[in-house]
């Protein structure tokens, strides 16, 4: 029986590598995303370990916020430190060093680099211990004193700068001109993982990045002799516990993990989609072994006929399930190398940059997939298999191959009965909001749809056929008769494209709310004409609080406030802060405020917005603790609460009270009110001929920023439509398989076709629409489906300010249209193969 | 896609390839006619320098053994096959050189098929089936006598009958109407009647001759039984790929008595 089955897989060698390619595909991703991490989180690895080869201490700041997502921010330190380390004894160097935003500006005047999206652009102080710093000047000199700047290799080299150059330098200080007194290289590179770098001496660091007589941290050195540990002893002793002393190698550890820390939401994020390419495959899987079962149903039949038993037969079917599953997953690997390449690429179109090394992961992503792989293509060929083993001989050898389907009222039951437990599943699971209970939902629904589906096929691809078969002829008749005679087959090969669709069509009509949403919360609550932005979407980027007041003294300009984004720790948990000036914030923005008004919030003060003052279990008149960067914690009085987070975010303070910690004072936006009379297009330009000097601003007026709010929105959509391209692929490659098989099944009838006179074009024409009626029947079973997961998830998301919901019916059309044309691509193949059939030989077959 | 071509697809330089022996005014002829499968050792020579010629309006049979070229011989007259070397025409148009697309046009206006079974189409209706060269062709035919094939052939009541809801015979029937419905120069049959009762197959073969008589239709139907070829005009022998021996105007016991001579 083994011999049989490699035979036959080896006599059908052309069906046995279609029905590879979909677990190719489906471990092709798995495998590719799985080394792709693995691979950046080694490239980051290494480029730590070397940062703090040399470092044998690091003294700090004993406080941390954690504001998530890796926004780790721990408020600077006295200078005063860094004289008591150097006092230790065994200590033999130290360097007290400051670290922060500065954005060089190219002689176009534009930024280098890419702010805000693109790799950091960093501010450092110099180090002259060769050992303590992996900077080296290549050219000219170190810096030394006021107005003097030296850039890396990489940046100067992009910006075509020569020492001796006057080099414009963008920071917290605001707009000032450098001069460049060296190029300095980072190691054996020429940047920090493609950062921008400008180099100051500490004292100009100091004032440029706004840490005048504080520094981040001090780097340690220690004597030949003196162990880290004993070193890490000796400063632990020496200092307050107000600081904090970890060993280099802690240090490397720290920042890896870290850097694992966001790395891991990332895989989560690919593997949810590895995880649906497998499943989208499991389908395709199921659906090509049931046909071919089907059509080898009299071979079977002959070998139970001449002695073999129900095992032996299930047997053999398993074994050609395990090989095909084990050359696909391993074929699949060998893809995913190569698409780990291309994952790199689309994240960097993207605007990631991503530090490059070589290959790693390998034996995780071989293990995973090889299993995975496998055991998925067992498990969806295990029915079928089942199926085919309790067939009898007779009954076998009377069957026709192509399957008649009868209506079944039981498993129409069934269907609907799993249809509405995943629907329960999913609502469930948003509002609890238990997220596994939503995704099992998910594919409950789907598994409900692919019960279901032969008694919608039926008549749905009847309606949908009609038009083609009224406009395109016999062949469009001969199409749709063709995709209507076995719901069965057409149902499952469409459940393929039905699950990526529907996961795109629900992402779709999610993005459209939010960003009506979005949209909507703007338009209502934000009063202002004018808004500057920055291009940083997060603490640590923006521009100097200068620039905002140099606007608020145009004359073309009534109010004017400036908006911070920082971290914050309230009641030992860290959370961003959004921070502004009381005196116009209010006017510009309506926050909603249902408790308090704008006087009251000050120094001492916070504002909430209600939900989180409800989670918080505080009210009005309250008071909680509070930690800023580099200040003791603090008790500040609730004064205010307002009800729409989509512009103050979670809570908002004073820039009265953020002034007085050690962060950044970055403004990362500006909004203007403008005077009475000032028309948007003059107010526009008086602004405009403002910011100019500050090249990584950009001036919006109204309606281009509320149109702004939902960009970053459009770019994950994409990001996400480029993944699921994936398993919209597969389930090509599912239709390309069904189609193929049902021609092979049907080779006397196409023989008789072209004998009474129809032509090779009309053939393909037939399959062709064939796969258009199936496709598009699949589409749109997907958009239902879509329609709902997005109603479910917006519905969750309501009381978030998601407050509209929008169906964007032209992006559904385009998709079912791509839907059309992916059937006509996956028919390409298997028409052109129908069509060039011997016809002799086609009416010969029996 | 479809393309309706009023003329015949001639090919552009006349005469064509082979011996220039013009066919005078057939239905469809052969000349010379061979037809070889494999190579070297296991060459087969399925047809020798076969000539014949089929008249218009004449029923005729081709009659002999298994292997004995004469199933090949139809398909090659037919354009479903090509010929090693020879020519064979429908009408005036050889069938050598044609592309595939000619030959389609071909066989869908001017040559009808009815096989031994497998006929129909079993998605369409059977007047569907009766009608698909024409739709083929996005032509209407003649609608007046596309009513007269279907009620000759009694399927008026069974038009919208799928396949697998009409007897043997009629499904046959059907695949006869088919065979007229375009009005085809000539109709092939490859033993129409093989599938068939006794009974069944003389009302089909029944048919096929006032087909001839009546509607001046011009059928060559290869068969192995001497009642059936005893309804034609003129029973063709086939032996060894060679035409050995003809009879005009047959009865059943002439054609036993001329297989029982030609296989001893």
């Amino acid at each position: 029986m083994f011999k049989a089955t490699i035979k036959s897989i080896r006599g059908h060698m052309g069906r046995t590598i279609a029905t590879a390619m979909a677990v190719i595909l489906g471990t092709s991703f798995l495998a590719g995303t799985l080394i792709f991490t693995a691979s950046i989180q080694a490239a980051f690895d290494d480029l730590f370990a070397t940062v703090f080869e040399t470092t044998d201490a690091n003294v700090r700041s004993a406080e941390e916020i954690d504001a998530g997502f890796g926004n780790i921010i721990r408020p600077r330190i006295d200078e005063s430190f860094v004289d008591e380390v150097a006092a230790v004894d065994g200590v033999a160097a130290v360097d007290g060093f400051v670290q922060g935003t500065a954005t060089v500006i190219g002689k176009d005047g534009e930024p280098i680099g890419n702010p805000g999206q693109g790799p950091p652009t960093f501010g450092f102080s110099w180090t002259d211990d060769e050992e303590l710093s992996q900077f080296r000047i290549s050219e000219g000199r170190a810096p030394s004193g006021a107005g003097e700047v030296v850039l890396d290799d990489n940046t100067a080299t992009t910006g075509d700068f020569a020492v001796g150059d006057s080099v414009q330098i963008l920071s917290q200080a605001g707009n000032d001109v450098f001069e460049l007194v060296g190029i300095a290289r980072f190691g054996e590179t020429g940047s920090i993982g493609g950062a921008t770098t400008a180099l100051f001496s500490l004292a100009e660091a100091q004032r440029v990045l706004g840490a005048e007589g504080l520094v981040d941290a001090i780097a340690v050195r220690a004597e030949d002799g003196v162990s880290e540990d004993e070193i890490v002893a000796r400063i632990d002793a020496a200092l307050s516990d107000d600081v904090q002393v970890i060993s280099g190698t802690e240090a490397t550890e720290e920042a890896q993990s870290q850097i694992a820390a966001g790395l891991s939401f990332f895989n989560i994020f690919l593997i949810a989609f590895a995880v649906i390419a497998l499943f989208v495959s499991a389908f395709v899987i199921a659906n090509t072994f049931s046909i071919l079962i089907a059509q080898r149903t009299r071979e079977l039949a002959l070998f139970r006929a001449l002695g073999a038993s129900q095992g032996q037969v299930l047997g053999s079917v398993f074994v050609e399930a395990v090989l095909v599953g084990i050359i696909g997953s391993l074929l699949g690997v060998g893809l995913g190398i190569a698409l780990s390449f291309g994952l790199r690429a689309m994240l960097e179109a993207f605007g990631l940059e991503l530090p490059s090394g070589g290959l790693s992961g390998l034996p995780t992503a071989l293990i995973a997939s090889l299993v995975l792989g496998t055991f998925v293509t067992v498990g969806a060929a295990l029915f079928p298999a089942i199926r085919a083993s309790r067939i009898t001989p007779i009954e076998a050898l009377r069957e026709s191959s192509a399957e008649a389907w009868q209506r079944n009222n039981v498993r129409f039951v069934i269907g609907l009965i799993v249809l509405g437990l995943g629907a329960a599943a999913i609502l469930f699971g948003l509002l609890a909001p238990e997220i596994a209970f939503a995704g099992l939902g998910a594919g409950l629904m789907f598994i409900g749809v692919f019960v279901l589906g032969p008694a919608i096929a039926r008549p749905v691809a009847r309606v949908l056929g009609a038009p083609i078969a009224a406009l395109r002829g016999t062949t469009g008749k001969l199409a749709r008769d063709n995709s209507v005679r076995n719901p069965k087959r057409t149902a499952r090969t469409a459940s393929a494209l039905t699950i990526g669709v529907a996961l795109v069509a629900g992402v779709t009509v999610l993005a459209s709310s939010l960003s009506a949403s979005i949209e909507d919360t703007v338009n209502d609550q934000f009063n202002g004409d004018v808004v500057i932005s920055s291009n940083a979407f997060g603490p640590g980027g923006g521009f100097s609080p200068e620039l905002t007041a140099d606007i608020d003294a145009l004359p073309e300009t009534d109010v004017v406030t400036g908006f911070r984004l920082g971290v914050i720790e309230i009641e030992g948990d860290g959370d961003f802060i959004s921070v502004g000036d009381p005196d116009t914030a209010f006017d510009v923005f309506d926050f909603g405020l249902v408790a308090g008004s704008p006087e009251d919030l000050d120094a001492s003060s916070i504002f909430f917005l209600e939900s989180k003052a409800d989670s918080l279990g505080v009210g009005l008149g309250d008071t909680v603790e509070i930690t800023l960067p580099g200040l003791a914690p603090q008790d500040v009085t609730v004064a205010g609460l307002y009800d729409s987070g989509a512009i103050g975010g979670n809570q908002i303070i004073s820039s009265e009270l953020y002034e007085t910690s050690v962060a950044e004072q970055l403004d990362i936006q500006a909004f203007a009110v403008l005077a009475d009379g000032v028309s948007i297009e003059d107010g526009r330009a008086a602004i405009e001929s403002v910011t100019a000097g500050y090249p990584n601003t950009e001036v919006q007026d109204r309606a281009e920023f509320v149109e702004a709010q939902s960009a970053p929105l459009d770019q994950l959509l994409n990001l996400i439509y480029g993944l699921l391209a994936l398993a919209i692929i597969i389930a090509a490659f599912g239709i390309a398989n069904t189609l193929r098989l049902s021609t092979i099944e049907r080779t006397r009838e196409i023989g008789l076709l072209r004998a009474v006179g129809m032509s090779r074009g009309q053939v393909q024409s037939t399959i062709r629409w064939e796969a258009v009626i199936t496709a598009v029947f699949g589409a749109l079973l997907g958009v239902v489906l879509g329609l709902f997961i997005g109603y479910a998830i917006n519905y969750a998301l309501r009381d978030q300010g998601v407050s509209s919901f929008s169906v964007p019916i032209g992006s559904l059309l385009v998709v079912v249209l791509l839907a059309a044309l992916v059937g006509l691509l996956a028919s390409i193949v298997p028409s052109i193969r129908a069509s060039r059939l011997n016809i002799l030989q086609a009416i010969a077959t029996e | 896609m479809t393309e309706v071509t009023d003329q015949l697809p001639m090919p552009d330089d006349a005469p064509p390839p082979g011996p220039p022996v013009a066919p005078g005014g057939a239905a469809a002829s052969a000349v010379n006619a061979s037809k070889v499968y494999g190579m070297g050792d296991t060459e087969v020579h399925a047809l020798r320098e076969v000539n014949v010629e089929f008249q218009a309006g004449q029923f005729s049979a081709i009659m002999g053994p298994s292997g004995s070229g004469k199933s090949t011989l139809m398909q090659c007259m037919a354009g479903l096959d090509r010929l090693t070397s020879g020519e064979a025409y429908i009408g005036p148009v050889a069938l050598s050189g044609q592309t595939d697309k000619n030959l389609t046009m071909l066989r869908r206006e001017k040559i009808g098929f009815i096989f031994q079974a497998y006929n129909l189409i079993p998605t369409l209706t059977a007047r569907e089936n009766i009608t698909l060269p024409l739709d083929l062709a996005g032509s209407k035919g003649d609608p007046a006598w596309v009513e007269e094939v279907i009620s000759t052939v009694g399927l008026t009541d069974r038009q919208t009958h799928r396949p697998t809801e009409l007897s043997g015979g009629q499904q046959q029937r059907v695949a006869v109407a088919r065979a007229l419905a375009s009005r085809p120069e000539i109709i092939f049959g490859d033993e129409p009647t093989g599938n068939l009762d006794s009974r069944t197959g003389a009302e089909i073969l029944d048919f096929l001759r006032r087909a001839v008589d009546q509607l001046g239709q011009t059928i060559v139907m290869v068969t192995h039984d001497p009642v059936s070829a005893a309804y034609s005009d003129r029973v063709l022998f086939l032996a060894d790929g060679q035409i050995v021996h003809e009879i005009a105007d047959p009865t059943a016991d002439m054609v036993f008595d001329t297989m029982r001579n030609l296989g001893d």
